[in-house]
């Protein structure tokens, strides 16, 4: 391949545990490639290494026919002369610059009437008009995020590296920018590699998915065919243990969204994510609620009566299998598993907000 | 009131803080981001001038500089004139003096910017020299001005070292300390206690001016 990027290397640390990366990828095409894995399983590591950050013991990092590093020949290309573009985790904006300073920063060799149309370009690209002369900290995090992101555009670099490009913002602005994040990767056209331990995530922005466990990429394929069909039980655990199941969108009601799953209805949040009427319904086991009786009174919308099908204590908390006309998965505390008195085969009642259902397409 | 000395102390003040900028700033940056090992060592030897007495680290300049060092050879050659008992000679005492008070400072600033930030700059293709200078610069600001500064009022109130190297030659190296430790001795108290509080409040104020600055303007950037 012309321009396969081609990694195959070792990184230990000290305290021992050892990184060991195995991966190729078509970079022809504009395509989203997540490093999905549990924190802690070496994925930042392994985008350090390639962005020249972090520099691995054995192997090699190749871009097409350029050695990015190769241990045998002593080559370790540094960060300046790979032309990637790296969007850090809190994005790593420059405090002390104003936007189009931030953006215009890497293309400190361009003369100056080509500099400032470039960051005129990247400001219309990312809806930042009217922001040039605001500093980092006055900006909202949805905003940030686009600032850093055409930050790293600029110099048009080959490759994107993107590490937890959505945990610097809370829960509400998360739930937006997912598909806005997927929208501006493919219009940017730059291939990506994006990092991040959330399933919702993995599933929204990428085109492939390399699982990362204990430092190994386990497995590698179309997002939809790993969290289809695990290679193994520690990638099934890592991708698997929330509710992911296919669904129509069948018609809205009052703003929300109905969707249909097997006999199931259920409502959800309409934030635009997909238009498309056959979609991939997420719950996190953490969002299911569980009571005895049908609840009076409550604001959230989704009711199913289930019964339990299995029990798994996981720490401080019990991981409840439910049969609801679906399967669902939900995640209680001990306390409340006693309190409630669950046991296998009884009847409860599973209550979801329609904010936790998170469509994909 | 010894004006000849308070405008030799300020010149002294100033050259030392200037040479120190342009010194102390390679030196702090090699301590703050060098990875070698023996880097302790250059950072015992920078911080010596804190604990020595005035008058060892005077003595040891006094020996280096002499006529037949290689260094006061040398600038013999090229001046004809000699570094002991000199303006030369003490500007050279108190930058070795205020070294530390300069290059700690700095070297805090620089290692206080975010690595991030600074590896954001070479991922957007900027090199370790303009990264310097367009980021960890802007961002030291606080910590730069602080070194300037002490160094600046801690060669104003400098003695023993002064002493030891340059003596007390009026215009040449009698400086604002020495000029009151000479009226003292002759029993001259007022004239040493007018120059004295002139010090005091020269000193005040250049402190009080600059940390007023770093929490009002310069802050803004670092915080957040």
């Amino acid at each position: 391949m012309d321009n396969a990027l081609i990694l195959r290397f070792t990184k230990s640390y000290p305290g021992g545990s050892t990184i060991e990366a195995d991966l190729q990828l078509d970079t022809r095409r504009s395509s989203v490639t997540v490093l999905f894995g549990p924190s802690g399983s070496g994925k930042t590591t392994v985008l350090r290494c390639l962005a020249g950050l972090e520099r691995p013991e054995k192997g090699v990092i190749r871009y097409g026919d350029e050695a990015w590093f190769d241990a045998e020949h002593g080559i370790a290309l540094p960060p300046q002369r790979r032309r990637i573009g790296y969007l850090f985790q809190e994005y790593a904006l420059f405090p002390h610059l104003q936007v189009d300073e931030n953006i215009g920063y890497g293309l400190g060799r361009e003369s100056k009437r080509k500099r400032n149309s470039r960051v005129a370009e990247l400001m219309e690209l990312f809806r930042l008009q009217g922001l040039e002369n605001r500093y980092p900290r006055q900006l909202s995090g949805g905003q940030r995020q686009r600032v850093a992101l055409a930050r790293a555009v600029a110099p048009t670099p080959r490759l994107l590296l993107l590490d937890e490009p959505l945990s610097a913002l809370d829960n509400v602005a998360r739930g937006h920018l997912r598909a806005e994040l997927r929208q501006l990767l493919l219009k940017v056209g730059v291939p990506a590699l994006v990092v991040t331990h959330d399933r919702i995530e993995a599933i929204t922005l990428g085109d492939q998915l390399a699982v990362v466990i204990d430092g190994r990429i386990e497995q590698f394929g179309p997002t939809q065919a790993v969290f289809d069909h695990p290679a193994n039980r520690a990638v099934a655990q890592a991708v698997g243990v929330d509710t992911v199941l296919p669904a129509e969108i069948v018609g809205t009601d009052d703003g929300l969204v109905v969707v249909q799953t097997g006999s199931i209805r259920l409502y959800a949040v309409d934030t635009g994510e997909s238009a498309a009427s056959s979609v991939h319904l997420c719950i996190r086991a953490e969002e299911v609620m569980l009571e005895r009786h049908v609840p009076e009174g409550t604001s959230a919308r989704n009711h199913l009566r289930g019964r339990i099908t299995s029990i798994h204590p996981e720490g401080p908390v019990m991981r409840v299998r439910l049969d609801c006309g679906i399967p669902l998965t939900a995640v209680v505390t001990r306390r409340a598993h006693d309190e409630l008195n669950l046991r296998e085969n009884e009847w409860v009642t599973a209550t979801i907000k329609a904010n936790s259902v998170h469509l994909v397409s | 009131m010894d004006w000849e000395a308070m405008w030799l102390s300020a010149r002294l003040s100033f050259w030392t803080m200037v040479i120190l900028l342009f010194l102390g700033t390679p030196i702090a940056y090699w301590l703050t981001f060098s990875k070698r090992r023996w880097k302790f060592l250059v950072e015992a030897i920078v911080a010596l001038p804190l604990v020595l007495p005035p008058t060892v680290l005077g003595f040891y300049v006094l020996m280096s500089i002499g006529p037949r060092s290689p260094v006061g050879h040398l600038y013999g050659e090229l001046t004809g004139g000699l570094l002991p008992f000199s303006f030369q000679g003490v500007l050279i005492a108190s930058i070795l003096y205020s070294l530390p008070f300069t290059v700690q400072p700095f070297s805090s600033a620089f290692a206080s910017v975010d690595r991030r930030l600074i590896e954001a700059s070479w991922c957007l293709g900027a090199s370790r020299i303009s990264t310097f200078r367009r980021l960890i610069v802007p961002l030291s600001a606080p910590g730069i001005l602080t070194g300037m500064v002490l160094s600046f009022a801690h060669t104003l109130g400098e003695f023993g070292v002064v002493l030891m190297v340059g003596g007390n030659l009026p215009g040449e190296t009698r400086t604002v300390s020495i000029s009151i430790y000479d009226e003292v001795q002759s029993l001259n108290y007022e004239a040493a206690g007018q120059t004295a509080l002139l010090l005091l409040l020269v000193s005040f104020l250049v402190l009080a001016v600059t940390y007023s600055l770093q929490k009002r303007v310069l802050a803004v950037w670092t915080t957040h």
